[in-house]
């Protein structure tokens, strides 16, 4: 073969194969994206989820001044169950306060996603956990190329795509 | 929006901060492709309405030297800077020999190269300016 016929194809050859690799490249760094933003919506929609079932125990604590008038009225009857509704009581205020600590932290990650769009948010760090290794890797090299200000301005979109799809389901809307 | 105690957290800690719309981002997309990519090729523009709708080989060559190394200069991967400087020699060599040789017609298919570099060019900014919302008109975030 003619060595100027091969000169000529190696960068033609070169060139064909760079530019599907762009495009594989283009394509995989897409969707690692579409999982970034489905994974901030799983996280915000079960912090969401547990902040409702803080509501159930609200109304459980409503209850509990009942329970403790019943307390009373068992204890005069019977010494055995004064115990067991003791330890009902008990029960309901710890879970009470594990929900309200959980519904702080939803609301704060909400309200420091919100305001700072900081990548060391809870909710960014668990999201990036649900990734595939592949995934995460190309959000992390997005992250890690860029300053402070660059990482928030690249969040804020990520997190308007967040908002957008939770808003297009119908589902209230976070920012 | 945020509603209830979230968003009082939230207004304690606002802060004005400028909010890039996708518009935003696809005029820097946009603008960064006329400017970097369109500009470059007005002389072959250039050549080829002046000179009879002929561009010459050398010229192309040229172009394509350029354009390869633009390319590997603007990838973050290694192995394109590598690869686009091979290329850029490569094409800087024909140049050369181009010079010396009175009638040079063979591209060695710069043209290939040049629109296999416009495309990698164009994908590479689009990763930048559309997908991680880099800037281009904003001078004092270039450097980020």
């Amino acid at each position: 073969m003619d060595f100027d016929k091969i000169l000529a194809f190696l960068p033609m050859f070169g060139s064909i194969v760079a530019t599907l690799a762009v495009m594989i490249s283009l394509r995989s760094r897409m969707h690692a994206e579409k999982e970034f933003v489905k994974a901030i919506e799983y996280e915000l929609e079960t912090l969401k989820a547990h902040s409702a079932s803080f509501g159930e125990a609200h109304e459980l604590r409503q209850l509990s001044p009942s329970v403790n008038e019943s307390q009373k009225i068992t204890t005069s009857v019977s010494d055995p169950f004064d115990i067991d509704l003791h330890c009902i009581s008990d029960d309901v205020e710890s879970k009470l306060k594990a929900l309200e600590d959980l519904k702080n932290k939803y609301f704060d990650s909400l309200a420091y996603l919100a305001s700072t769009r900081h990548s060391d948010s809870d909710v960014i760090i668990r999201a990036l956990n649900h990734l595939e290794d592949g995934d995460r890797r190309q959000i992390n090299q997005t992250l890690s190329k860029y300053t402070e200000s660059g990482r928030v301005r690249y969040l804020e979109t990520v997190l308007d795509r967040v908002a957008k799809a939770i808003a297009s389901k119908g589902k209230v809307s976070i920012f | 929006m945020l509603t209830g105690e979230g968003a009082a957290i939230a207004s304690q800690n606002e802060k004005p901060k400028a909010k890039p719309l996708w518009g935003n981002r696809f005029t820097a997309w946009f603008l960064s492709m006329a400017v970097n990519l369109g500009l470059p090729l007005l002389p072959l523009g250039v050549e080829y309405a002046l000179h009879d709708k002929q561009v010459s080989a050398s010229n192309l060559v040229l172009a394509a030297s350029m354009y390869s190394i633009s390319t590997g200069v603007v990838s973050r991967n290694s192995i394109f800077l590598i690869f686009s400087l091979f290329a850029c020699i490569f094409y800087i060599a024909v140049f050369g020999f181009s010079l010396s040789v009175i009638n040079f017609n063979d591209s060695y298919n710069a043209v290939w190269v040049i629109g296999a570099s416009f495309l990698i060019n164009a994908m590479i900014k689009f990763k930048y300016h559309v997908i991680e919302s880099q800037p281009y008109n904003d001078f004092s975030l270039r450097s980020e």
